[in-house]
Order: structure tokens, then sequence, then C-alpha cells
């Protein structure tokens, strides 16, 4: 049976939840509203082309879920232009990656971001600011109306019309193949050292740099990964906590796993992933770590 | 948090952080990328196993994707904390319900109620205790059954915070659940507090669950259910249990002693 789009988009109940979406989004009503606008606009064209992929197999309302997600980043871009993080930034995860664009690109006011982002406390509000903290150190123009952003923190898509989300490509870190990964792994250890980590203290790294030693070789990288070997579940329990902050209740419910499993997996992963490090011959000390200027 | 758990709690971020970024790149993503609709169908857990780890891998290897997941995480995020029961309201509400004169008709009933437990029973009495004693193995409830004077005072109460929740819903969220239920004054009046709130929780519950099978209940909420409702609690399908517990306790309403 032809699900009937309309019926279900004018809902009081779907609209205040659209409304709701924009709203969280973009935080200012006036701008939240336009975007709903361009949500019901687009998915209406056509005679509701956009839903026509539909099968039938999840329910209506999660599958517009996905529809509007999409058209609201669409709207985004056509209203501030395609937002191209610096690398660092991406390095540090897609929390840091959402706090840039929403304080530096879309000019949204502090508290509102962590009001967003913190989802009624299942995420650390003082996380959210430390990032932002430092986001606007490392770059002066950020959130500022009288300084203008610069040119290669955007990219204007060609095809203004495009409908499609962001592309797989974004990444630089995904065009590289497998030898370049390989190199890139080790000057990641670098990185992880002594680099612009801005997690890292930068004062406290420059103090201790020509004492340290470097800890790892590539070969002793090639047998932590092989060692290592996480499944992607692992390896997005593990940014849910760490990079993006989540607390575990709510990484439960992402990944729709019983509130008690996040806990005991993760329990078990430092148990691995420890004993990979000592494996791969690579010990660190709190006091290594700290001389590293690991502040994360 | 105490100087070593904090350290503890950074060692282990550190590790973290450390194993992701060696790990990166090292399991290349399977199948074609998840369509709009299986991502809607990740959310709702529909996903068979294999096909769920493989959009997993998607998800772990597509900086693009990831964000996009998250975001919808993050919606679903929002409709979870947003219906989640605030203790604060429960109390107000039941403070705002437990008028004088409602307390002194429950207190008539209850008093009514413990005549009937505690006055000399009739002779077969000895006879029927054996039936009010629980059976050893007893099937999960999906319906509620009025067998005990134990059962009944915790159904009442459970009704009654139904109906008390029920009836402060606007018109709008009454509809969906397309219930009957009587007024909260015309049920027989229970001062059983517990039943009265998990009642109230069983509301909150059942709107969860009709936007999400999958929905996992706070502890507090299992807790008050391995209390009340031993029997419920250790049905495996929650939220069709509570579903059908939840309609055949008010279907019988009317005829609740």
């Amino acid at each position: 049976m032809a699900t009937d789009w309309p019926v279900i988009i004018f809902q009081p109940r779907w609209m205040q939840r659209l409304d709701q979406l924009a709203l969280r989004r973009f935080s200012q009503p006036g701008l939240a509203e336009e975007a709903s606008g361009y949500v019901i606009e687009q998915l209406s064209l056509d005679d509701w082309a956009a839903c026509k992929q539909y099968s039938g197999r999840a329910k209506p309302e999660t599958y517009l879920l996905t529809l509007c997600h999409n058209l609201l980043e669409e709207f985004s871009r056509k209203r501030f232009g395609r937002p191209r993080p610096p690398e660092w930034l991406k390095r540090e995860g897609d929390l840091w990656v959402r706090v840039w664009k929403m304080v530096c690109m879309e000019r949204q006011l502090l508290p509102s971001v962590t009001d967003q982002l913190s989802l009624a406390g299942q995420r650390s509000t003082d996380t959210i600011v430390q990032i932002a903290r430092v986001i606007k150190a490392r770059l002066p123009w950020c959130g500022s109306s009288a300084r203008e952003i610069p040119a290669d923190c955007l990219c204007h898509s060609d095809d203004e019309d495009s409908v499609e989300f962001e592309q797989p490509d974004a990444s630089i870190e995904q065009k590289l193949n497998h030898q370049q990964l390989e190199e890139s792994l080790t000057l990641i250890n670098q990185w992880l050292l002594l680099a612009d980590s801005p997690s890292n203290n930068a004062t406290d790294i420059n103090n201790h740099i020509k004492d340290r030693p470097t800890l790892a070789s590539p070969e002793q990288w090639q047998q932590l990964r092989n060692s290592l070997a996480l499944t992607s579940e692992e390896r997005l329990l593990l940014k849910l906590v760490y990079q993006e902050g989540l607390k575990l209740n709510a990484v439960a419910r992402a990944l729709n796993m019983p509130s008690y499993q996040p806990g005991r997996l993760l329990k078990a992963l430092h148990t691995r992933i420890r004993q990979a490090l000592v494996d791969a011959d690579i010990t660190f000390t709190n006091n290594t770590f700290e001389e590293a200027g690991f502040n994360v | 948090m105490s100087d070593t758990q904090l350290q503890e709690k950074r060692q282990y971020q550190k590790q973290a952080l450390l194993a992701l970024r060696a790990s990166h790149g090292h399991l290349d993503p399977q199948g074609h990328e998840p369509s709009d609709e299986e991502l809607a169908l990740l959310l709702e857990d529909k996903l068979d196993f294999s096909r769920k780890q493989q959009i997993l891998g998607h998800i772990d290897a597509n900086p693009a994707l990831f964000s996009k997941w998250l975001m919808l995480i993050e919606s679903q995020e929002d409709l979870y904390t947003a219906n989640a029961p605030s203790p604060t309201s429960r109390i107000q509400r039941l403070r705002e319900w437990f008028t004088p004169m409602r307390v002194s008709l429950s207190g008539t009933a209850l008093a009514g109620v413990m005549a009937i437990i505690l006055l000399p029973q009739p002779a077969n009495y000895l006879t029927r205790a054996p039936q009010l004693a629980p059976p050893p193995m007893q099937p999960p409830i999906t319906s509620p059954s009025f067998n005990t004077q134990g059962n009944r005072l915790v159904e009442n109460g459970v009704l009654q915070g139904l109906s008390v929740a029920y009836h402060e819903l606007s018109q709008t969220n009454q509809q969906p659940l397309g219930w009957s239920l009587p007024l909260p004054s015309e049920l027989p009046q229970s001062q059983h507090v517990q039943a009265i709130t998990l009642g109230f929780q069983l509301l909150d519950t059942l709107q969860q669950c009709q936007q999400n099978q999958q929905y996992q209940p706070p502890a507090t909420l299992l807790a008050a259910i391995d209390n009340l409702l031993p029997e419920l609690g250790a049905n495996s399908d929650f939220c069709n249990g509570i579903i059908n517990y939840t309609e055949g306790l008010i279907s019988n309403a009317d005829t609740l002693p």
C-alpha cells in the first residue's frame, strides 16, 4: 500500500518534530523556520518524489527523519556554503568539526551551541566550551561578525541544486592508499607526541621535546595495528565515548545495546589495547603520557 | 572524582584515541553504502546482524556518514530526553492528586480492603487458600490478573496512576492511545503510592514503545516492575509485554473488584 506522505508530514506531531530539528540545528528561530519551510518544499516537489525511494521496511517517520537531516544540511550549505574544516580539526573528531561549523561558520552563540550539543546532560557542556575555546584561540576570526570567513574554509558547490549529502571523499585520510596510510601512521605517531594536536599543551611539549625518544617505529605501529584488530562496532564505541563525549546510556541507545553493555565492552577493550601495546613493545607509563603532553 | 580516578580516566582516553588512530583503515567496509532507509532501519534496530555490521563499517570509515548518523541518533536522543519522566513533575503530580478529599476517599477504600483481608473468613477459607498462593511456575504476565488481594491492590494502584496520567494528557496526545479509561474518581481508590507511580511511568513507557519497539526502559522503572509486577519483568519482549498488560488492565477496568 502506498504511503500517504502529506498525511504523515502535515500531522501536527510531525511538524512539531521538524520545527524542533530545525531549531536544534540552527538555534535562531527565524532561520529554523526558514529551514523547516525549505524541507517541506523540497519533500513535496514533484509529487513527493524525494520519498519515492521508500520501500516500507522502516517506519515512515524514521525514514522521514533521515530525509529531513539531509535537507537541513543542504539548506545549511546553500545558506553558508560547504564548510571545509581544517585538517587538525578533523583529526580531533566530529564533535570538534560541528562546534567549528556552528560557532565559526554559522556564528551561533556559544550558549546555544552548548545547549544543543549537550543533549540534556548526555554530553558534558565543559567539553563543548573547552573545544570552542581552543578553536577560537587557534582561529581568531571565528565567531567574530567583524571579520570575514577565510575563503579556504568554504567551498561553494558548482551544482547548487545538488541534493546529495556531503560525499564520502570529503576526508583526505580516505584518499590515502594503503602504503600512504602506513606512512601517515608513523607521522601520526610523531603528531601524537609533538605536533599540533590542540588538545595538547604546546608549551609543555616544547619543554620536553629535546629529551624525548621516539616511542614507536613503523614496524611497531604495524604490529599494534595487527594485534588490535578492532571491529567497526568497537571503533564506533570508542569514538562515541572518547571523541564525541557521549555518556554510556546514550551510547547504548545509539548502538542498540542493553544499557550495561557499553561499560563491559569498554572494560574488555581497554584490556585488549593494553595487551596490544605490550605485544608491540610500546610501553607507555603515566609519566610518559604526561611528559608527552597528552591532556586529552 | 578523586585524582586517581581522574588519572585513570585520562589514561583510558589516551589509550582509546591511540587505538583509534592505530586501527584506522584496518578494515575495508563491506557491501554497498547504506541508503537512507537502511539508516532508518539501523536506528530502529531492524537490520539483520551481518548487514548491521556492514553498515557500521561504512559509518566508521566514512566521516560524512558518521556525522549524519551521529545527528540522527542525537535527534532520537532529544526525543528520548523530552519524553523521559521528570522526577520533579512526578512528585508535583502526586502532590496535586493527593488532595484531602481524595486521600480520605482512598483511606476509606483502603480500610475496606484491609477489613476484607483481616476479618474472619468463612468456613471454606482453608480450601480457598491454596488458590491464592501463586503457582510455582507462572508464565510471564501479558495481561493483568486480579487473582489475589495483593495483585488487586497493586493493579488498582497502577490503573489509578495510568488514569490520572492519561486524563492529564491533551486530547491530541490521548487520541493515538485510543483508550476509554474511566476518570480517576470513578475507579476504586488506592493508596499504594508505588503502584500509582508505576502507573504514571507505564503511560510514559507506552508512548516510548509506540515510538520505538526496541525501547530500553530506565533501570528505575525495571526495578519498580520487578518489585510490584515481577512476572512482567521476566517478559523478554519488554514493549509488547507492557502494551498487552496495559490494554488488559484497561479493558478490565470496568469490572474491577
